[in-house]
């Protein structure tokens, strides 16, 4: 192998070396980008937990009392509740006919409840979820329709 | 010791195989980043649709005229074809409560609501028929739910 040649070859694999370098750099970009995305995941799990809160409340028999969507008026009381349903965040729910008329508001963890006023705002370390159900009340034998409001505040 | 040829060939085998590696991994990349994010919504909206599996329950067990239920009035439409009682109470129940930002998918034969809302959050139960046809019903009210939560409800009257 002659100089001219030798040069050749060294030229070539300072090439390879530059590839190379891309390819090891891509793949720690790789690394740290699929670490990165798993730990952000992690942290942006409280819908979930609003979402278990509602559905833990209505799918409980024992608890709210609704069955096959009728919400015994009797066990919609915040004893009741209090006695059946432990949960740290608030949960406000308010009861109503279907033409708007108010028939009952039920609040679970008092204090968290009250922070429902800084809902929304960027700062704020609450989280807030809404939701509208449609219900059927059971009233002294009567079958109504009406709907109940959900707020769940949990922190962030 | 390489002959030339030989060199050329590994040179360009070892590079596509590199080529192949960087490809298999931007595709883990993106189906891994992908799924993540489509499971934490998909985790999320499960769980939704059991919430709304009550308002379902409550729909279908509606007491409407001369003592039927909402369920008797499907029970008709699927029977006889028609769907106009149907309708008619169904609005009479969702209108007040949702306003315009609700719809209910009649297996997709007719929809009643605003249809634009449509697969955005849907809850569905399959109906129970006479003719063991497969027929299912859906409900999805999440456009309100977001715009209660945001107090812009009035959005939808």
């Amino acid at each position: 192998m002659d100089i001219g040649k030798k040069g050749q070859v060294y030229e070539k694999e300072q090439l390879k070396m530059i590839f190379y370098a891309f390819v090891i750099i891509f793949v720690v970009v790789f690394i740290i980008l699929v670490f990165t995305h798993g730990v952000k995941i992690d942290v942006e799990t409280s819908n979930l937990e609003q979402h278990s809160i509602v559905y833990r409340l209505l799918d409980s028999e024992t608890c709210i009392g609704l069955e096959n969507g009728i919400l015994n008026l009797n066990n919609f009381n915040e004893g009741r509740l209090k006695s059946c349903f432990n949960t740290f965040n608030g949960v406000q729910m308010n009861l109503y006919h279907l033409n708007g008329s108010e028939i009952r508001i039920v609040e679970l963890n008092k204090e968290m409840v009250a922070q429902k006023i800084v809902c929304g705002l960027k700062t704020a370390k609450y989280d807030c979820y809404d939701t509208r159900k449609l219900v059927i009340i059971s009233e002294n034998g009567d079958l109504k329709n009406g709907f109940m409001d959900f707020k769940v505040i949990t922190n962030v | 010791m390489y002959k030339r040829g030989e060199t050329t060939l590994s040179d360009a085998f070892s590079f596509i195989l590199i080529a192949v590696l960087l490809a298999i991994l931007l595709v883990i990349f993106i189906g891994f980043g992908g799924d993540n994010v489509e499971s934490e919504i998909g985790v999320d909206d499960a769980i939704y649709s059991y919430e709304n599996i009550f308002v379902l329950e409550s729909y279908l067990n509606s007491f409407v005229e001369d003592d039927k239920i909402i369920g008797d009035l499907v029970n008709d439409w699927l029977l006889t074809g028609n769907k106009d009682l149907l309708i008619k109470e169904t609005k009479n129940i969702f209108y007040p409560i949702y306003g315009a930002c609700y719809v209910v998918d009649y297996n997709g034969q007719f929809f009643i609501g605003d249809s634009s809302f449509t697969g955005h959050r849907s809850t569905c139960v399959d109906y129970p028929n006479f003719e063991n046809q497969e027929i299912y019903i859906c409900i999805d009210f999440s456009k309100f739910d977001e715009r209660l939560t945001l107090g812009e409800e009035g959005k939808c009257f």
